[in-house]
């Protein structure tokens, strides 16, 4: 198929240049005033025994970088949901991915109480893949023809569902905040171990995504369409789904629990770039996802000053303006639109 | 109605009350303390005044039940009104919104305010729920504003601003629950999962007032709700006077909910789970549709607080984690039954 | 002083006592100090409210926080729910209650002296009333903390007083249990023995604290916290000990979740970690992992071996007698107060 691509060559050529602007930003701007020479010398000549030395190399950079993973994660799962479903409104937090993993943590702490961060890390992955698998599940085998709305309310349903049992189970034991906390203020926890763990899972998840983007182009123009243009549906589906619980998973292992940058940056992407291919969008969205979130990141330092905004809080500042807009200008037809 | 259709109707209310009677039997006569069902014969009936059976039985068991029985009713229908007027069976009353803006409204009374009310006055104990009530009004109302769009009404969006309202005030409590203490943080967990542990005769009369109003105003309107259900263009075609009533509908389905939450916390799924249990049974006229969805959604409540009160006793659960725990599979499976399309 | 003559069956109470009666210059010191006049006059004050004559019927009243309740005479079967700081209280007195508030389904290690055959009147959010109703308690004691509308149940059960949260009412909440089961001396005693036992840390410490940053901290779920400075350990630390305010403590209106970076910003010079009472005690990986953090090792407080671990149970509110007491006596095993 034939596109006009200068639009989305461009955004994704200037997209580098925007990224290491707010990587930048994240490294220099923190809670504590580091002066920028210091900054460069604990970047080119490190010395373990400088405080600030070991913020820069072992907070700013390896929360920076999260983030920026994070983000480029999150927007795809979304993008790739929002593309296989037909649905604008599918993307990670909406759909109850992140209450599996809530409910496989609170398991987790009742059950192995002292569990290192990679047991925890596991079983958060774990608990993703079991809720995606679900409402995705029912969503393909039960429900043929689902609405937009009602894969949401669907999604919602399973969600609560899911946190009900881990709310039960951690009110019995009374760890409900403390799951509460893995959940929704870990950005700043990230240290460079858990981001190099991070790495195998980003590539296989990427290239996946990118792997079935051009099917999910077709997808998106409706199964009678792919069909026509000899698309294997379950086979796309099903490495789609694969793709977003790596990303997914991980995401939430890594950071907690950070709504509507999945929702928000693909419709983002597709506005600026004007495209329906997802060979631009997931490549888009990654870039521009993670920006997002950098961003949001260096603003959860000061909204709250001296302390830190939760992440999650930023996000929704920002996002739930957008989803009011997106319900308002796209309504809740039966049908999604296809982009 | 033919005469047949109607015996077997009246049939299954029989059946449903008898059920109902069952459970607040089973209810009344169970619990911690050890009472007979004589004694709580002679309490009830004011033969035998001994104090402490009078505690147990008018104070701890009496206004959970009724409690119980009323917000499920006032729930069940309200999940059929939202479901009616959406066209959506996959909608439930807790997605409007109401159950967010009651939530935040509680963490925020708990945040500012708990620990510094000392008496124990009419108004202490009103509190909690009144900040609910407002809470949940309050949100449901906006969304009901942002969902309106060139004069009319679109009830996805509506669906759709109460789970983006929903999303955004969920950012606010968590924002101020991750600074509460762990004790204070197990209470707003409890209301939020939905308990009807404070149930009290004040409550009851504070909710009795939505329920004698709306009930009545809701049952007059099953015939708009048989005709929404049509599709778009013999609606359409009706005219402008339907949208009126949708409104009236909608907004006394938000009101019922809002009475419910405000005194039993966010039970969700009872307004989901019994307009499809209710239809399973008595078919699509909304006129037996509401009364089954009131004894089905008092029937599920009353379990679901009995469940939570006595099983891990005298750990209580909240009924709300009990009808989620058991309804959401049943719910399922009614849908896998159905296969359809929604 | 009387201090030996009646029996206190609390070890931590008779460990005061020994180790002060060991101590000669302490009588020389103790009317130097202004603090413990104070102390003095508020024992003193206290024992006079308290003193309120039992009236010649089988009621007597008791006053608590300015509100009067008339109790029985005898008050001995007393039910605790939810107020953990009333627990720790009991701890104190060494005072059994009828029932008391399970966690998980259990009492926690820290009450295990006094929860020995107890009864669990569930948990502490949603308390079985039937239960409690079984106990035919004298008194229950609640927390100002819980929803009025529970307060109002469990007043028709019996007369119920709902046990201060707030830190500064420490003193308030023993004498009010010490009332309650009769060894108002006991708990006047504990008072007396911490107000001095504090006046010498204080004197010893004083110059140490001079210019230093000193701060508690909470960890749970690998995350840090610091809380307001009447809550937590910080009353300790702050009002009693005299370490000056950090501006972030100062800042914090609730529990505050703090990153490591502006944790390093603050940079204490003295650090006593107490873990979430959920966490494992025995096996504290959430520490182990933070310890790994270069960020962390690069603190003073680290570098100089002032990280004072879970020196009193996770579990101790903090603000409480029982709290304040085992704060102290563990700071003084410290390198903090025993090192140069």
């Amino acid at each position: 198929m034939k596109f006009k691509a200068t639009l989305p060559v461009l955004l994704l050529a200037l997209s580098p240049v925007a990224i290491a602007f707010a990587l930048t930003l994240s490294v220099v701007y923190g809670s504590k005033a580091i002066p920028l020479d210091t900054i460069r010398d604990a970047l080119l000549h490190f010395d373990p025994d400088n405080v600030d030395h070991q913020i820069v190399r072992h907070s700013r950079l390896p929360r920076a970088a999260g983030a920026l993973l994070i983000g480029a994660f999150l927007a795809v799962s979304g993008a790739l949901m929002q593309g296989m479903t037909r649905n604008y409104l599918a993307s990670p937090s909406i759909l109850g991915v992140t209450d599996g993993s809530m409910f496989a943590i609170t398991v987790c702490m009742v059950v192995v109480p002292n569990a290192p961060m990679l047991t925890m890390i596991f079983y958060s992955l774990m608990g993703s893949a079991f809720s995606v698998a679900i409402v995705f599940g029912l969503a393909a085998s039960v429900f043929t023809r689902l609405s937009p709305v009602s894969l949401a309310i669907l999604g919602t349903v399973i969600g609560t569902f899911l946190s009900s049992v881990a709310a039960a189970v951690g009110m019995f034991f009374q760890v409900s905040q403390n799951v509460s906390f893995w959940y929704n203020a870990r950005l700043h926890q990230l240290e460079p171990n858990m981001i190099k763990l991070a790495i195998p899972f980003a590539v296989v998840g990427l290239l996946l995504a990118m792997l079935v983007a051009k099917s999910i182009t077709m997808l998106s123009l409706g199964e009678d369409v792919s069909a026509g243009l000899g698309v294997k549906t379950t086979a796309v589906k099903l490495t789609a789904m694969l793709s977003v619980v790596l990303l997914t998973g991980i995401a939430v292992a890594l950071a907690g629990r950070i709504g509507f940058v999945g929702l928000l940056v693909p419709h983002i992407v597709r506005m600026l770039a004007r495209v329906v291919d997802y060979r631009w969008i997931v490549p888009l969205s990654a870039a521009f996802g993670g920006l997002f979130l950098v961003l949001c990141d260096v603003g959860s330092r000061f909204l709250n000053y001296p302390f830190e905004m939760p992440i999650g809080v930023v996000t929704a500042i920002f996002g739930v303006p957008f989803f009011l807009y997106l319900i308002r200008t796209k309504g809740g037809g039966m049908r999604a639109r296809k982009n | 109605m033919p005469a047949k259709i109607k015996g077997a109707f009246a049939l299954l209310l029989l059946v449903g009350l008898g059920l109902i009677a069952t459970m607040v039997y089973v209810s009344l006569t169970n619990g911690e303390f050890d009472i007979t069902v004589k004694d709580i014969v002679r309490t009830l009936l004011r033969i035998d005044q001994n104090r402490d059976h009078d505690l147990v039985v008018f104070e701890f068991r009496l206004p959970r039940i009724v409690i119980a029985v009323l917000v499920g009713m006032g729930l069940g229908v309200a999940g059929a009104v939202i479901q009616g007027v959406t066209r959506n069976g996959l909608a439930d009353p807790g997605m409007l919104g109401i159950n967010a803006g009651a939530g935040v409204a509680i963490v925020i009374f708990l945040y500012f305010y708990q620990g510094q009310i000392r008496e124990v006055t009419w108004l202490s104990v009103m509190a909690m729920p009144l900040f609910g009530l407002f809470g949940g009004l309050l949100a449901a109302l906006l969304i009901y504003l942002f969902a309106w769009k060139h004069g009319r009404l679109e009830p996805q969006r509506l669906l759709l601003t109460g789970l983006a309202i929903a999303s955004g005030l969920s950012a606010i409590s968590l924002f101020l629950t991750l600074r509460m203490n762990s004790q204070d943080f197990e209470m707003v967990a409890v209301w939020t999962s939905g308990s009807i542990y404070n149930a009290n005769w004040k409550y009851i009369v504070s909710i009795l007032p939505w329920f004698a109003v709306l009930m009545p105003v809701v049952y007059a309107r099953s015939h708009t709700l048989n005709l929404l259900q049509l599709d778009d263009d013999t609606v359409r075609s009706i005219g402008v006077r339907l949208e009126r009533q949708k409104a009236i509908l909608l907004l006394s389905g938000i009101g019922l909910v809002s009475a419910c939450v405000s005194v039993a916390g966010g039970i969700g799924f009872i307004g989901l789970i019994a307009p499809h249990i209710a239809k399973r049974l008595v078919g699509s006229a909304h006129q037996r549709i509401l009364p089954i969805c009131a004894i089905v959604g008092a029937l599920l409540v009353l379990t679901a607080d009995f469940i939570g009160k006595t099983v891990f006793s005298p750990v209580e659960l909240p009924a709300g984690i009990i009808v989620a725990i058991l309804g959401v599979p049943s719910f399922v499976y009614l849908l896998y039954r159905r296969k359809g399309r929604m | 002083m009387f201090i030996g003559s009646f029996s206190v069956y609390n070890p931590l109470v008779r460990m005061i006592i020994i180790t002060d009666q060991g101590n000669g210059v302490v009588e020389v010191m103790f009317k130097k100090l202004t603090a413990l006049v104070m102390a003095c006059a508020l024992v003193f004050g206290l024992t006079s409210v308290a003193g309120a004559a039992p009236a010649a019927n089988s009621k007597r009243e008791i006053t608590y926080k300015g509100q009067v309740y008339t109790v029985p005479v005898k008050t001995d079967k007393i039910v605790i729910v939810g107020a953990l700081e009333a627990m720790e209280d009991a701890l104190v007195l060494n005072f059994k209650p009828l029932g008391a508030p399970t966690t998980g389904g259990t009492f926690p290690a820290l009450f295990s002296r006094i929860t020995k055959g107890v009864q669990g009147i569930g948990e502490k959010t949603q308390p079985n009333l039937e239960t409690i109703l079984k106990l035919k308690p004298d008194v229950i004691l609640t927390s100002t903390k819980f929803p009025a509308e529970t307060n109002e149940k469990l007043s028709k059960i019996a007369v119920t007083i709902p046990v201060s949260h707030i830190s500064t009412d420490w003193v308030n909440n023993l004498k009010l249990l010490g009332d309650l089961i009769g060894n108002k001396n006991a708990a006047t005693q504990a008072v007396l023995q911490y107000q001095r036992e504090l006046a010498l840390v204080k004197k010893a410490l004083a110059p140490k604290l001079e210019d230093k940053t000193v701060m508690a901290i909470r960890i749970r779920a690998g995350n840090l916290f610091i809380y307001p400075k009447d809550v937590f350990f910080n009353p300790s630390l702050y009002r009693d000990l005299g370490a000056s305010v950090p501006k972030e403590v100062a800042a914090a209106k609730a529990q505050q979740n703090l990153s490591l970076e502006k944790f390093a910003e603050i940079n204490p010079d003295y650090l006593f970690v107490q873990f979430s009472p959920e966490e494992n005690a025995d096996q504290p990986k959430a520490l182990e992992e933070l310890q790994k953090n270069p960020i962390w090792k690069s603190l003073k407080a680290v570098k100089n071996g002032h990280v004072y671990v879970n020196i009193v149970d996770p579990l101790a509110q903090g603000g409480t007698a029982y709290s304040k007491i085992s704060f102290l006596q563990a700071l003084k095993q410290t390198k903090l107060y025993k090192g140069k």
